[in-house]
């Protein structure tokens, strides 16, 4: 948007004074200390176009801001300005061209209607975990009886493809826990049953999918040697080992602090869920705007990202972030409108908590952090305000939760 | 002597920006120029009422230099320095610039 902006006498006679006591300072003539020229000599020396020039760096953006301030305007970026009209090179008249963050009409934001799953937590899931645990404090027994599935075994391998060997098909004293989904099928099914010592053509056929793609729906024939066969012992699930492994005194406390930070995980992603339901709902309810320079900015913001810095972002790549960027910015401009209207803002506890949740994460005092953030203390107001927003749009919306059981991998 | 050879130029330093406030204007002016001369040639070339006149023969400073190891000295010039005190209510404007004006 464009904007004629007036710059009265009073207020260029003001900053061109302000300017001349800045400029006296610097300046050396014969005869006056320095600072000490009149202005009437410090014009007939350099000109008044120096003042003035200097005059109109300070009185433009003054006017700007002001004029800003007056229309209730939020510019997103640095204005364009030019000068209209002048008298005796002085500006009169200027015009800023800006964009403004555009008003948004926002429909309805709470209780948006959503449908999103919702973990159940039940008691397998909770003897997954301990399995889990259990495992971290397993001890390896070494066995006198023939492999079986779930052994840590040692062997050697040689494998070859119609009696060619191949890359990465062979090992030498490998340690591993025999699970058929650990390697290729048929291979670990195939060792199963082998007694220390013993050697044996094992056939196993890399699946049509595999990564590698001259060894995908191949059959294999390995060589196998055994050497040791181990059990993976766990230890005995009992409140010692609650004890030795968490700071709960029983295995029943342990069971339900997993079951609740089972549960957390579970909330946590059905609201994560929820949100992105809700936003994506948001977003296509409403037509916004799109200020050019924020996409823009948007726009360099994921190339950069994309390249790590590699090289400048070229057209192509720039077309390629378009549709992400501009729904970023549009997501960015609903939830600012929306923070506005609820009256979302950072409180100073706000702030506090997240620096030193910040601080607890790069290990240093929350005082340290808060003065390398400086002027990004903004940046972090408006992330607390985002997620605060979010989080209202969650609280808000009427969510139908239809319950899954099975439990989210970690 | 014409008036312009008496008066050479107007002194402009802190100094004579403040008395020029209390109707005194300082020149450099010729050597030889007697304070009649002054006075005649500031109401002409100004068109302003003369007071009283005050001269003062100004010494050069000494200069010295070093140059490729040989100490060199000099001075610098000496000249003649006028404070025309002018009527209450003149004043003396140069080159369409009022210099003796704060």
């Amino acid at each position: 948007m464009e904007l004629e902006i007036p710059i009265t006498p009073e207020a260029m006679a003001e900053a061109e004074l302000r300017a001349f006591r800045r400029l006296v300072k610097s300046v050396r003539l014969p005869g006056f200390r320095p600072g000490k020229v009149p202005r009437k000599v410090f014009e007939a020396t350099y000109g008044t176009a120096a003042i003035t020039g200097e005059a109109v760096e300070d009185v433009v953006p003054e006017a700007y801001a002001l004029a800003m301030r007056e229309h209730a305007l939020h510019p997103v970026e640095r204005p364009h300005m030019e000068i209209l009209e002048e008298v005796e090179g002085r500006p009169v008249r200027v015009k800023a061209t800006v964009e403004v963050r555009p008003e948004i009409a926002l429909g309805e934001y709470k209780g948006i209607a959503v449908e999103a799953p919702r973990t159940v937590v039940g008691d397998d899931d909770v003897e997954r975990s301990l399995t889990a645990l259990a495992k971290e404090r397993a001890t390896l027994v070494p066995v006198d009886r023939p492999a079986e599935l779930g052994d840590v075994v040692t062997i050697d391998y040689r494998g070859t493809i119609a009696g060619e060997p191949f890359e990465g098909g062979e090992a030498t004293g490998q340690v591993t826990e025999l699970l058929e989904e650990r390697f290729i099928p048929g291979f670990a099914s195939g060792i199963a049953g082998m007694a220390v010592g013993d050697r044996r053509d094992v056939e196993a056929r890399f699946p049509d999918e595999y990564p590698a793609a001259e060894l995908a729906g191949k059959t294999a024939s390995f060589a196998v040697t055994l050497h040791e066969v181990k059990r993976l012992e766990l230890p005995q699930l009992d409140d010692a080992f609650a004890a030795s492994i968490s700071s709960n005194a029983t295995l029943a406390e342990l069971r339900d602090d997993l079951r609740r930070r089972l549960g957390d995980i579970a909330q946590a992603r059905h609201r994560r869920i929820v949100g992105n339901l809700v936003m994506e709902r948001l977003l296509a309810a409403h037509e916004v705007p799109l200020p050019r320079s924020m996409v823009d900015a948007e726009i360099a913001h994921l190339a950069r990202e994309a390249a790590e810095g590699e090289s400048e972002p070229s057209d192509s790549d720039r077309e390629q972030f378009r549709v992400e960027a501009e729904t970023r910015v549009k997501g960015t401009l609903l939830i600012e409108a929306i923070a506005k209207a609820e009256q979302i803002a950072a409180t100073p506890a706000d702030v506090k908590a997240e620096l030193t949740s910040l601080a607890r994460q790069y290990g240093q005092p929350p005082e340290r952090i808060r003065a390398a953030l400086g002027s990004n203390l903004v940046a972090l107001m408006e992330g607390i305000v985002r997620t605060k927003t979010i989080e209202f749009l969650v609280e808000n919306a009427a969510v139908a939760v239809h319950e899954e059981t099975s439990a989210p991998r970690a | 002597m014409d008036a312009r050879d008496v008066i050479v130029a107007p002194r402009i330093t802190e100094k004579s920006m403040a008395e020029a406030l209390h109707q005194q204007y300082t020149f450099t002016v010729h050597p030889h120029a007697t304070k009649t001369q002054i006075r005649h040639a500031v109401e002409e070339i100004f068109k302003v009422d003369v007071v009283k006149v005050n001269t003062v023969n100004v010494r050069g400073k000494a200069r010295s230099a070093a140059r490729r190891g040989v100490r060199t000295s000099g001075k610098q010039s000496d000249f003649k320095k006028a404070v025309v005190t002018i009527k209450v209510g003149q004043k003396i404007e140069l080159g369409g610039v009022n210099y003796f004006e704060q």
